[in-house]
Order: structure tokens, then sequence, then C-alpha cells
């Protein structure tokens, strides 16, 4: 794919850009989140991502009670007791959260331009250049967005950014394809190999997501594998078993990174108005067991890539 | 020994004065009217230098390498009553710089006097008769505190039973021998004359010096000593930490040294000896020094990491200073480079030219929200005594925000004019009340002319002020720019009774601040508004003088005087409310820069701080999250390195988890030795007012 004049003004669903990630590839790097997402896992520490729509979020800690939410809904779906917000009557119109002085509710998700979020992506260009960083785009998941990720990508390389893209993979091969000469990093988590697992986990089939990887490492392509690792949901010896051979089938292999469970998520589920469903589960114990195990398959595990 | 064995045994002792003791116990001037009056001025401060040199009790323990202290056991001095003027003891206004220790290092005391006695047998005039004459008589002091060190160092060579006390005991007494008589001829020696120099200096003005550029001013004898074979890395180690501890135990003020940095050619001085003085500090784990690297494109990275790795263990030294931008900003003062080159913080970050200035520091602090607070009450304060100097335009008579900027300009330069005037006014009545023949001796070029430091003598003077709570106003015009002259859903006196009131109306407060553009978030508007001021500032400053042909220089960094000075002023228009401290030096006001320290460091340099030699700070604060990633380090060198690219002044670095400084308010004596950075210098957190301690802790954490 020739590297033409990015279409500036493509539009995308973008609910959050972090700037000093330092998690997300290598070097000093700002993260672009996009809306939308084709699975439903059950731990996604990043619940607001999941719908292509905005949403309303209510932060009950923040709010002051002044009452300003409840003269400008038009849909009486603001409500003073504690839950604030009647999920069924809202509209995520967003006239409550611009009115709100406490930013205790807040719109989860705004249409930005390529051009607008590369410009907020170029401020911390000083800081790519001493640490070899640059733009990642998350989510949510970047294919579910594929015209602006592409457009947003060709911007960043036009740049001269370094660029990585955090994906699912689920999603027709030349979606991903058009990524390649754009993408110097894919990082594509592995949530389970087991078809019937994955669709219950993920609520997807997984045919797809492993397929893509293949043809991904295939390719040639800069990739880096990662696999949560959630207690009880993903981490059976069998699960481990899977995990292992089909990591070291693919050529290289590329190396996979393991991604310990943590609840940080859970606090987001409340103020989306979203039940938490993993209350209960820790953070995994035996991580050293689960590495060498898959090393011991031929899995090349790094600890942070 | 190895220097971990010597730090072990003189730690204890080093800790226990640099935190007992915070004001400096010197000894009492004696009476000005007790002095002879037929004297002219600088033989009757020499008189009065040489009794101070004479009298301050003096201790050298075993263990010691190096002497030079106060002796904390021996009875309170007699308190006088100081019939001098106060101005010529205000702080900030005198010493805060490094004196040159190289007329005793290449002479010893006796080669000094030699060279005066010349000069004043030539002398053509009467000040310098009376300058050299002075001289003369402060270092017949000096010589006294030398043979008075000596004695002591040779009473414990003869007390002790321990063979090697008596050895070190015996060559330190040598030494301080040949440093009476002649030239330092190695690194012991050139360490004790460095010592020796700024220990008597600080006595004698009674305001702090440093030893400045330890490695700069060490590194010719440490060559020598290694190409001689007479020292190896472990022990030149050893020396540094007895120089370090020395300096914590001698008094406890806060003292500079710089390390690294560019040299005169423009190559970076990096080498062993600056990575000795580093690694002494890490040993030694004290306030003082206060430990500075000078930081440049040369610098290595592998250095710079290291220095990031030990910032991140919680330690807050060395701060780091961008070499181009001070000496850019010196050469726009008329500093040649190679003079430049050897900029000092003058114990926090007021830059100084080392060995060869006389400059007032932080002098005044400047309350930037006080002309704000002006404005909006007719020209009087919220709270405290400090009015306008000039009558304010009526509110309802400023019908744009260009008017009402234009307005806090006219009001903010007629601060500046005032403060200037009495800077200049102090430092002028200085000139023909006071001298200081001692320090005179050790600051270029006041031999060659003939003029006392405070009189002409100095190469370098100038006064430096500092400006304090700059985005809390930025953040308030930011604000009555949106609500009243945009959206005009605020009238100016609204806003004057919200803040008269203190914010009493809490949902009024939260309305008046929602969704406002913050300083510190890299915010165009906010960071245009923060340009704009500081251009202000600059402008205003280069009205003025010094009162003696010298500039008036900015400076933005506040020491504690956020706190002092925020108790004084009322609630303000960015959300603060009264008596609450003000933003800390020039950087987001506490918590308010919320998009990470990429942001906050675009804020901060999107305006130019080469004029600001007065000192530009930015604290950074880590939360302890970044010490378990192993890369941390190396991602905090890549962003610090990005900030100095970007034009960044200083930066210090605080990674100390909001745990442990909760841990240490509840139980102070476990923390005695946890040091924060306060505001352009280190201090121990448990020794801060409870005030203090929050503001610390408030300080954004920026989460890794």
């Amino acid at each position: 794919m020739a590297l033409t004049a990015p279409p500036t003004q493509t539009t995308g669903m973008v609910f959050d850009i972090q700037r000093f990630s330092l998690h997300d590839g290598p070097g000093i790097r700002t993260t672009v989140f996009l809306k939308g997402c084709p699975l439903r896992c059950m731990w996604c520490h990043n619940p607001e991502s999941g719908a292509a729509r905005p949403q309303l979020a209510y932060y009950a800690s923040r709010c002051i009670h002044c009452g300003s939410c409840l003269k400008a809904c038009p849909y009486g779906a603001i409500t003073l007791d504690e839950a604030r917000v009647l999920r069924d009557r809202c509209q995520s119109c967003g006239r409550c959260a611009r009115v709100c002085p406490a930013e205790a509710l807040e719109m989860v998700g705004k249409r930005q331009t390529v051009e607008e979020v590369l410009a907020v992506v170029l401020r911390d260009e000083p800081f790519y250049r001493t640490s070899g960083g640059g733009i990642t785009l998350s989510g949510g998941e970047p294919l579910f967005q594929p015209e602006f990720s592409v457009a947003l990508l060709m911007a960043a390389k036009e740049s001269g950014l370094h660029t990585a893209i955090e994906t699912c993979a689920l999603a027709p091969w030349p979606k991903l394809e058009a990524m390649l000469p754009l993408t110097d990093l894919f990082m594509v988590d592995i949530k389970a190999v087991s078809p019937a697992k994955h669709r219950k986990l993920c609520r997807a089939d997984n045919a797809l997501i492993l397929e893509n990887v293949r043809r991904l490492s295939e390719a040639g392509v800069n990739l880096l594998l990662r696999a949560p690792i959630v207690p009880g949901l993903n981490d059976s010896a069998q699960d481990i078993r899977k995990l292992g051979e089909f990591v070291a089938s693919l050529p290289g292999p590329p190396p996979l990174e393991l991604m310990p469970y943590h609840g940080i998520g859970s606090g987001k589920y409340t103020a989306l108005g979203m039940d938490y469903p993993l209350r209960d589960v820790k953070a995994p114990e035996n991580l050293d067991a689960i590495r060498e195990r898959l090393e011991s398959l031929g899995a090349r595990v790094v600890l942070e890539a | 020994m190895t220097a971990a064995e010597r730090v072990a045994l003189l730690r204890p002792e080093a800790l226990r004065a640099s935190v007992g003791n915070h004001a400096p116990r010197l000894v009492e001037l004696p009476r000005w009217t007790d002095l002879p009056q037929d004297e002219p001025i600088p033989v009757r401060c020499a008189l009065a230098e040489r009794h101070v040199l004479r009298s301050v009790p003096l201790a050298v323990a075993p263990g010691e390498l190096l002497a030079g202290r106060v002796d904390w056991t021996a009875p309170d001095p007699v308190r006088a009553p100081n019939p001098l003027p106060p101005d010529m003891f205000s702080g900030g206004q005198r010493a805060h710089t490094a004196l040159d220790a190289g007329p005793l290092l290449r002479g010893g005391i006796a080669g000094i006097e030699r060279d005066v006695r010349g000069r004043l047998a030539r002398a053509e005039d009467d000040e310098a008769r009376a300058f050299f004459r002075g001289a003369l008589i402060s270092l017949e002091g000096l010589r006294d505190l030398t043979d008075r060190l000596r004695a002591l160092a040779r009473d414990q060579a003869s007390r002790s039973e321990d063979p090697t006390v008596r050895a070190e005991m015996a060559e330190l007494a040598d030494i301080l021998e040949r440093l009476t008589d002649g030239p330092a001829r190695t690194f012991h020696d050139a360490l004790q004359a460095i010592h020796l120099v700024y220990f008597a200096g600080t006595l004698t003005v009674q305001s702090l010096y440093g030893p400045g550029r330890l490695d700069r001013v060490l590194r010719p004898y440490y060559e020598a000593d290694v190409a001689a074979g007479r020292i190896g890395r472990e022990r030149a180690l050893e020396l540094l930490c007895c120089q370090f501890l020395l300096m914590n135990h001698a008094f406890n003020l806060p003292q500079p040294v710089i390390v690294g940095g560019l040299g005169p050619d423009g190559l970076d001085t990096c080498d062993e000896l600056t990575r000795l003085c580093l690694e002494a500090d890490r040993l030694v784990g004290l306030v003082n020094p206060s430990l500075a690297l000078g930081v440049n494109e040369q610098t290595p990275a592998d250095l710079l990491e290291e220095c990031a790795r030990t910032l991140l263990t919680g330690r807050t030294k060395p701060s780091l200073f961008n070499d181009r931008v001070i000496v850019e900003g010196l050469q726009q003062r008329g500093v040649p480079f190679e003079d430049a080159v050897d900029y000092v913080h003058s114990t926090c970050v007021e830059i100084t030219v080392a060995g060869r200035s006389n400059i007032l520091v932080a002098s005044p602090y400047i309350n930037l929200l006080k002309p704000l607070e002006w404005m909006l009450n007719e020209g009087e304060p919220f709270i405290g005594e400090d009015r306008s100097p000039t009558p304010v335009r009526p509110l309802e008579s400023c019908t744009g925000f260009g008017e009402f900027l234009a307005e806090y300009d006219r009001l903010l330069g007629e601060r500046i004019a005032a403060d200037a005037a009495e800077q200049a006014r102090i430092r002028r009545a200085r000139m023909t009340g006071w001298a200081f023949p001692l320090v005179s001796c050790f600051t270029a070029d006041c031999l060659e002319r003939g003029r006392d430091v405070d009189r002409g003598g100095a190469r370098y003077q100038w006064t430096e002020t500092s400006n304090v709570g700059l985005a809390n106003v930025v953040d308030s015009l930011v604000g009555i720019r949106r609500r009243v002259f945009e959206e005009r859903s605020w009238t100016l006196a609204q806003v004057r009774d919200a803040l008269r009131s203190d914010w009493a109306d809490e949902g009024a407060r939260a309305r008046f601040l929602a969704g406002l553009p913050r300083y510190g978030n890299d915010d165009p508007e906010a960071d245009e508004l923060a340009g704009r001021i500081v251009q202000t500032i600059y402008a205003e400053h280069a009205k003025h003088d010094d009162g003696a042909g010298g500039p008036l220089v900015p400076g933005f960094f506040c020491w504690i005087m956020h706190r002092i000075l925020g108790e004084d002023t009322g609630a303000s228009a960015d959300g603060r409310r009264a008596h609450e401290v003000l933003a800390d030096a020039a950087g987001a006001a506490q918590g308010r820069d919320r998009r990470g320290p990429t942001a906050a460091i675009r804020s901060i340099t999107s305006w130019d701080h080469r004029p600001g030699l007065g000192g530009i700070v930015l604290n950074l604060r880590f939360g302890e999250g970044l010490l378990r990633d192993t890369r941390g380090a190396e991602r905090l060198a890549e962003l610090l390195r990005a900030y100095f690219d970007l034009g960044g002044f200083e930066v210090q670095v605080n990674a100390v988890g909001t745990d442990t400084l909760r841990a240490a308010q509840k139980d102070p004596e476990r923390h005695a030795d946890l040091l924060v950075r306060v505001a352009g210098y280190s201090d121990y957190f448990t020794r801060l007012d409870p005030a203090m301690q929050d503001e610390v802790i408030r300080r954004t954490e920026h989460a890794l």
C-alpha cells in the first residue's frame, strides 16, 4: 500500500489520549484509545471501550450535589438517589455532563479528526526523540474503526513517528494487511486458544484471530503476543499447554508477554452503571510456573517487552 | 579504611549536627561601637572578622581526615544585642555563591599575605590601602583559625592510643601547616584548602558559601596524585566522603557543590572524579552538599541514567541544571563563555559565577498574586498589610480583558519598581557602611582592583529576584477572562465578593472553575498567558538596575516562600483559598497538572528560561510505582533529556511515595533522615512544619 497524503479529516470515536505511556511499546509514548470492540472479555479493564457510541459516566465521589444535571436532562434520566443516572432512560446526549461543574458526569467518547488527534500526539515529539517512543493505537479495538486507524497511522508515519497498535486481531485479513506498511509494532492479545473457551470468556470465536496471528508472523512484522492470565478463567493446565503449543508453532516464534490480571478497572464499571463480573478474582500467584511451562513448550516468554 | 567504613564511623555525629542545629550557631560579632572608630570601615570590619575567626569554638575528632567545623558542644556564645543596621545582615543578600580557593591553593596563607602586602605597598588610593590593610587583618584571623585546627589535630595525635588515628591526625596537622606556609600539593591538601576557604568565609560573612565546582577545582590535584601513584579511586572517594560529612557537621546551612558540565573549551568535563563526587553523596546520604550536575548534550547517557536511578530510590540529589540555557543566559548578561561555564547554583537554583560574584539572590521574593488582589479590592489587600503603591483603576471601568491585563501589568510593574528601589538602597547603603575583607581575598577581581567584594571588587555583580505564584496568576486570569469577559456569566464585582468571602459558596466556586484550562497541562490558552506574564516580568526587571550599575535579574523559585507569602494572600480566582500555599516554583499549582509530566514540561518550557538566572525550578514527583519497573530509570533519563532539549532550566525529582511521607508524619523519629525536595533545596521532611509537609504530599504525584 502506497503512502499517500493522509486523509486528515477522517473522524474516529476516541475515548482517551494518554501521554507519557510507558507500557504500550518502546520508549515514551502517547496511546490513543479508540471506542468499540468486537469482544466482551469478562476481565476487560476498559469497559468504556466496548460500545462504539459515546457513553455517560458518573463518578459519585466527585459529585457536589448541586442539581445542575437534573435541570439539564430532557429525558428525566437523572435521579437524586445514589445511582444518579437512570440508565434505561439515558440517551447519552451529554447535556448533563456539559453543565456538571464537578466533572462528576463525563461523556466517554468524542468524535475527533485525525488532525486533532495527531496535534496532541505530536506535542510529545521531543520525548519520542530522546526515548525512541511514538504513538500506540489501543482501545477498544483499533480494527473496529479501520478507516480512522489507517488514516491516523498514515499521518503518524508521515510525521516520522514510531507506530504501534494493540489489537485483538479479530477482523478480516485485508484490514490488518492495510496496516502492515504503517505499523512498526503489532501487539496482539491471545486470550484463549480453545475456541469454546474463547467464546465463553470473550463472547466471540477465535478462529480468525489465530489465523491472523499466523499471517502476521508469516509476514515478518515486528510482533509481540500478549496473554492475559486470569486465575480460574484461562490459566488451567490445558489452557497453558494450548497457548504454548500455538505460540511455539508460529514462525519465529514471536515473543510472548504475560499480563497478570489486575482488578484496577472495576471502578469504571460502577461509573458506567455496569456490573463487574470478576469481583472475587485475585491477581495470579503462579506466574513463574506458567512461564516455565510455556517455555518448556517452546514459547519465548518476555517479562516486560 | 574503606569509604563506606569511614562513613559508618563519622555519619552519626554529622547527622546529629545537621538535624539538630537548624540555625547556624556562629560566634557573635563584636559590638560595632567597640571597634576603633578612627579606623576606616574596611579595617573595622576586618577586626570584627578576625575576632570571629579567633573565637569560634572548633573541634576535630578521631576519624576525621579533614578539619574545619564548629564545636557544637561548646557553651553558646554570648548574644550581645547587635547594633548593626539590619540591612547589613538580612538573608539572601550576602554570600550565596562559591569562593575562589585558588589563592590559597596556589600560595598558602603566606602567599596571599605576601601578595596583599605587595599590593598595599603599591596602592594608589586610600580606599585600596584601607582594603588591603583590612585584608591582612582578616588573613591573620584565617591563620589563627588554621593554627587552632592544626593544634587540635596534633593534640588528638598525641592523645590517641590508636596508631591509625595518630597517623591520620599527624597527617592532618601537616596538611594544615603546609597550607599556612605554601601551596597545596596533593588532592588531600586541595580538599582541605577548599573547605578552609568557604568555612572561614561562611563564619565571617555569617551566611552560606559552598565548595562550588568541586571536581573542576580538584581535577589537576587528582590527576597528579593518580599519575604519581599517591592516590587510588577508593582513597579519593573516602576523602570526598569526609568532605561531605564535614559539611554537615560544620554548620547546618545548605552548601552548593556542582559537578560535571561544560568546560571552557565547550566540551563536557564529566570524568571519574565527577562520578566519585556523585558516589560520595550517595554513600553519605545527608542534607549537604546541595549537589547538582550540569547537563548538556554531551553528558554521557549512562551517567544521566545513573542519576535517574539514584533519584528513583527516593534520593533527592543531584538536581540537574541545563548548561546551555544557563551559559547562554549568562552570555546575554555579558559574561564570557569561559566564565559562564563556571556557574554555580547558590544553594538552591540562583545562578552566580563561582569565585567571581557579588550577587544578591532572592532579593526579594515577589508575590505575583498581590497586584491581582489590589485590582479586585480597590488597592487594598484582602488580608495582610501589603497595599498597592499607587491607586488602582476602578473595576467597572475595565470593559475588556485587554484593559484588565494591562492594569495587572501596570501594578506588577509598580511592585517590581518598589522592590528594585529597596534592593538598590540596601546595596548602596552597604557599599559605604560595611565591608567583607576575607571573602574579598577569594573573589576575583577584588585583589587586582584593590576593592572590597561589596564595593566594586567582584567581577560580576547584580541582584536577583524570585517571582512566586506564576501558576496562580495564570489560572486566575484564565478564569476571569472566560467568565467575566467572554461568557459574561460573572461580573468582576461578583468575583471580588466570592474571593472576599473566601469562596464560601462551594457550588459557585465549582461553577466558576468548571472546565477551565490550567497552567501545567500543555494547554495553549494557559501557556500563552503564562508567557505573556513572564514577558511582563522580564520587561519590568529590565527597566531597573541593582543600584550600582548591575542588572536586576528575575527568577522563579520559592524556597519555602510560597507557603509564607501564601499565608498573607487572600483567596484567588484560580480557586485557591485564603492563606493557602502558592504554586510551587515555575510549575503548575499543586495537584492541577493532570496530563502527566510531558504536558507539565511542555507548559513550563513554553517560555524562554534564559533571562531567568535568578533560578527556575521544575519539581517532578513520581510515585513509587516507577521503582518496580527496571526501565523506569531509562524512561526518566529520557524525559529529563527532552526537558533540557526544550530549554528547561533546572529540574529536581522526588520519588518518595505518599505512604512513606504519611508514615514519616506519624513517626518522625524513625524517618529523621528522610530527605525531600522542598523548593530548590532538599531538607529533612520531619523538620518541615506540618503545613509544608502537607504541601509536599499534595504535589502532583505523576503515576507511572
